[in-house]
């Protein structure tokens, strides 16, 4: 069995790795995701200059070797407040698509193996959620609890999970048919048991290929509500944030508004590579 | 018919959908604050204590939740959803006056999208995994991926500032007439009163912003018309076409292409929340004065009655579009079951 | 049965000329192109049929009869699929030497083809009634040019309907109402009961013989010379495949067409077809007229397998079968591929792969034993 694991990761390594794309799409998650860890544990020692620091270089000086991303009105260096921004970033998805998928996972194939009332209410409660527009209800929730980067977080925590517990009923669903369930439940298995050890780690493997894209997509919402000024607050630097402090100077500035909004984009479409490249080479292996 | 069942239910379920969004609401607004007049009034309610009582009678904020909720549930059947203290207006009247424009920034994305999105699809059925493909889809992972706010920026950068084509925000420029409000749209109003300068100028000001928000969402459509013409092109229909001696474009066109396009209708309905969504941002970046712009203003000043009133507006479009959308999917796929 | 033999190193001797051929194949070979290496489907095959008679091929999965099939309308999925030699006769032209436009001309109006599963051969968003319309329109447009109407999205004579996705049925209805009594005849002719009801049916609605029976309606109404049927009967019932099969063959005599029916099962084959040809591993093993093959069949294969159907007598204690595998169609095999399997295989058999001859004026058989 376990002989047939390796050959099968072996493989799956070999399919993903002759694809370019998703290639480049790992190595920018994990550059984010290392850079994040780096700055989050090392701070201002790791960084080229402290990114609260005003005057560290003139004010409105576009990128140079000194200052990769130019400094802003007040002299910051804008690489080293975009660095500094990053573990928010990873903090953030990672907490909220943990939460979704394990919330998601328990409460879907507990739903789906149940069955009658529970599902149905479970169905009602994720069509509510499903229909509403995830930024919106972030917005709404974000602004009763107010801004803040741990309230923003429970706001779109709230709204996260209904997806991957629809995700996963329906996967458990399919996996209830199949016989080894049967089995389990002739052999006396609690229904708790059997989800647990039985449906769930049967279900893993699609989540986690649906969550590595999503991952990116939290990103992209996260910069967009830091944007709306729900996030941290300035002289705080977070990438949505940044890109709404500066807009202003978009014409005389450019570069100021534009590399956090560039950074942004490039570590969605990292992520939005590496699960298009994983779910390529389990596909090709099928 | 089971259609009309089909219709009647997919209505109730809207129904319980908006009630739902209407509780949330509401327990929001009680959760903002324990005193939900200063939430409403902002620093008016402690500057003018006799306001702030008439606020309290007025709306009832004395009396239990329930009853609460019933005011609140009444009043926004009939149109009334508080006071906007940034704008000094009822806020349904703001909404009124500015939902046009973000439903014609919405409605010209959604044409830009389907003009792109759809040649594209093709091309990328067409060339599958040869250069154009792979072209094709840099170029709209780059479009999917970017924050709505960052393709607004470069697009304002590239039209308005390096080619100066395009003016930098608004939706009509000062010096030109504005048409008689008979639609609320003013491209519309424009075409009815046949004031030509005004439609050109307008419609110079929403170009960028429907760009925006079309760069920003075609990729999605090019990913499922992709993988939906791939699919259908190796079907046992389209094989029987090809030996009834069609032609491979009717075979495309009128076997292929019709069918791949089903699922592309639900996607509409998606991409319209998208749109909505995104407009937010782009409505701020380019000063265009749509709900978007509204509720972005709303935010920074923390007016709550606009921000719930304009959550309740856009969750009941966007219900209202998935229920037209689910409808149109059953004419278009007879062979679902309803 | 003439078959052309002499390219492939048999001789004609003891055939019949006959002028009555339709289509000819000679020494047809196909491979496919997989990750999984170079498939060998078809192996210099060769095989005639006759105006107005219905030829059988017969053999199990894997053995090529579809392939064959897919070859002479040349539908054959191009990029994995390539013609490695031979040539397919079509009333004196070589289809394999046509391009895609030429070739279009011949498809439908000339041979025509139905498929296995008639539920996911026809479209499912368009009414029967339309669908056999269209294919009434194809050969209008083929008959008569400057008929080509609107609905072909083609170089058009008249330019094409404005494509909206919500054109529903109304340009359909127009498609179909012109040539609503023809549709109605051409389902009567396939004996569907109550055709003004059916023509408004999608193809769920139906139920498969009859969806079968539409897709047969649909293929003879462009009065085709050759109809090549792809185990229509398979995914059916038995009681309706014998209802199935009774149509095709009435339907012959009526419409005068050839029929080049390719099925897994000898029964089926037994009951309609005129000539059988038996098929293993890329290879035409037998070929001959039915009684023919029934009361004298030669190759070990063709005796393994007309005995394996079960006689139904009271005393038959075991089904027979026969032993071994089909051979990986990757690899090149020097003798008959039969062999390994064959009970009475010598060394000969082994080391030369044996051709097509002439064993009488009706029977080719691929096998040095007999």
């Amino acid at each position: 069995m376990i002989r047939m694991r390796r050959t099968k990761i072996s493989r799956f390594l070999k399919l993903y790795t002759s694809n370019v794309s998703a290639c480049v799409g790992f190595s920018i998650a994990a550059g984010f995701v290392i850079l994040a860890l780096v700055v989050a544990l090392g701070g201002y020692w790791v960084l080229p200059y402290n990114p609260l620091k005003q005057n560290v270089g003139p004010a409105f000086s576009p990128p140079s070797w000194e200052h990769p991303f130019g400094t802003d009105q007040v002299g910051r260096d804008l690489f080293s407040r975009v660095l500094y921004a990053t573990p928010n970033a990873l903090f953030v998805s990672a907490v909220i698509i943990g939460w979704a998928m394990i919330i998601g996972m328990l409460l879907g194939s507990f739903s789906a193996y149940h069955g009658g009332r529970v599902d149905e209410i479970l169905m009602r409660v994720t069509d509510l959620f499903l229909a509403l527009p995830g930024l919106i209800l972030a917005i709404a929730i974000s602004v009763a609890l107010g801004p803040g980067l741990n309230n923003m977080m429970y706001a779109l925590m709230v709204g996260w999970w209904p997806a991957y517990a629809r995700m996963a009923r329906g996967e458990a669903l399919r996996i209830s048919r199949y016989d080894f369930i049967e089995a389990a439940r002739a052999a006396g298995l609690g229904s708790g048991k059997i989800v647990l050890n039985h449906v769930i780690p049967n279900l893993v493997t699609t989540i986690m290929i649906y969550a590595t894209v999503d991952f990116g997509q939290v990103i992209m919402v996260y910069a967009g509500l830091s944007y709306l000024g729900l996030s941290v607050q300035p002289p705080m630097p977070d990438w949505g944030a940044m890109v709404n402090y500066y807009q202003g100077y978009v014409v005389s500035a450019p570069w100021l508004p534009l590399f956090p909004g560039l950074v942004i984009a490039i570590v969605v479409v990292g992520f939005g590579l590496l699960g298009d490249g994983i779910r390529d080479a389990i596909e090709s292996q099928t | 018919m089971s259609r009309l069942s089909y219709v009647v239910r997919r209505m109730l379920l809207a129904m319980f959908v908006l009630f739902g969004v209407a509780l949330i609401t509401f327990t929001l607004t009680h959760a903002i604050s324990a005193n939900p007049v200063v939430a409403f009034l902002g620093k008016a309610a402690s500057i003018h204590p006799e306001i702030a009582q008439a606020y309290i009678e007025r709306f009832h904020l004395n009396e239990p939740l329930y009853i609460q909720f019933w005011y609140y549930i009444v009043g926004v059947l009939r149109g009334d959803l508080g006071y906007s203290w940034t704008r000094g207006a009822y806020v349904s009247n703001v909404i009124a006056q500015t939902l046009p424009n973000t439903l014609q920034i919405v409605f010209f994305a959604l044409l830009m999208t389907l003009a792109l999105g759809i040649p594209l699809g093709i091309l990328s059925c067409r060339y599958y995994n040869r250069s154009p493909d792979h072209g094709i889809r840099a170029f709209y992972l780059a479009g999917i991926c970017s924050p709505a706010f960052f393709v607004a920026l470069v697009l304002l950068l590239l039209f308005s500032y390096f080619l100066r084509v395009l003016p930098t925000g608004g939706i009509i420029s000062v010096e030109v007439a504005r048409p008689q409000r008979v639609t609320g749209f003013i491209i519309l109003d424009s075409l009815l009163e046949g004031n030509w300068a005004a439609l050109v100028d307008t419609v110079k000001h929403v170009l960028m912003p429907s760009m925006a928000l079309a760069l920003g969402n075609f990729g999605y459509l090019v990913r499922l018309l992709r993988s939906s013409l791939l699919e259908v092109m190796q079907t046992n229909y389209v094989r029987t076409a090809r030996a009834k001696g069609l032609s491979e474009r009717t075979v495309f066109l009128k076997h292929a292409l019709r069918n791949a396009l089903v699922p592309v209708v639900t996607l509409a309905a998606l991409m319209t929340m998208w749109l909505v969504g995104s407009a937010i941002f782009v409505e701020n970046i380019f000063a265009y004065p749509g709900v978007g712009h509204y509720l972005a203003q709303a935010l920074g000043n923390l007016d709550y009655a606009a921000i719930l009133g304009i959550t309740l507006v856009f969750t009941t479009m966007i219900v209202l579009v998935n229920l037209v959308a689910d409808i149109l999917y059953t004419v278009l796929n007879p062979a679902i079951e309803l | 049965m003439p078959l052309n033999l002499k390219h492939n190193g048999a001789t004609d001797e003891g055939a019949k000329p006959n002028k009555d051929i339709i289509v000819d194949v000679q020494d047809l070979s196909v491979v496919y192109k997989s990750r999984m290496g170079v498939v060998r489907a078809l192996d210099a095959v060769s095989l005639s049929i006759e105006n107005n008679k219905l030829v059988a091929v017969v053999g199990e999965s894997g053995c090529g009869k579809s392939t064959l099939a897919l070859s002479i309308i040349r539908l054959l999925p191009m990029p994995p699929a390539e013609f490695t030699g031979g040539k397919i006769m079509y009333r004196g032209v070589d289809l394999l030497d046509l391009d895609e436009d030429n070739m279009l001309s011949y498809r439908g109006t000339e041979i025509a083809m139905i498929f296995q599963e008639p539920l996911s051969s026809l479209n499912p968003v368009y009414r029967m009634g339309d669908q056999v319309a269209e294919a009434i329109a194809v050969r209008e447009s083929r008959v008569q040019p400057s008929l080509k109407k609107a609905y072909f999205y083609d170089k058009p004579s008249i330019s094409p309907p404005p494509r909206s996705k919500f054109t529903l049925n109304i340009k359909r209805r127009s498609l179909f109402s012109e040539y609503e009594d023809r549709v109605i005849e051409a389902l009567k002719l396939v004996r569907i009961p109550d055709p003004e009801h059916v023509v408004r049916r999608y193809a769920f609605e139906l139920s498969g013989g009859m969806r079968q029976r539409v897709m047969i309606a649909m293929a003879l109404s462009e009065k085709p010379s050759l109809l090549i049927a792809d185990e229509p009967t398979s995914a059916i019932d038995v009681t309706t495949q014998a209802q199935v099969l009774k149509l095709m063959k009435n339907l012959m005599d009526e419409v005068k067409t050839s029929i080049l029916l390719i099925t897994h099962d000898l029964a089926v084959a037994s009951q309609v077809a005129d000539q059988i040809a038996v098929m293993y591993a890329g290879d035409v093993v037998e070929f001959a007229d039915v009684y023919e093959l029934f009361s004298h069949p030669l190759h070990p294969y063709t005796k393994g397998l007309v005995a394996c159907i079960p006689s139904g007598f009271k005393d038959e204690r075991t089904l027979t079968s026969i032993p071994g595998v089909v051979p990986d169609l990757r690899t090149v095999y020097s003798g008959c591929k039969f062999a390994p399997r064959c009970s009475s295989a010598t060394s000969i058999c082994r080391q030369k792969k044996p051709g097509l001859r002439y064993v009488s004026p009706t029977h080719v058989l691929a096998c040095d034993l007999a």
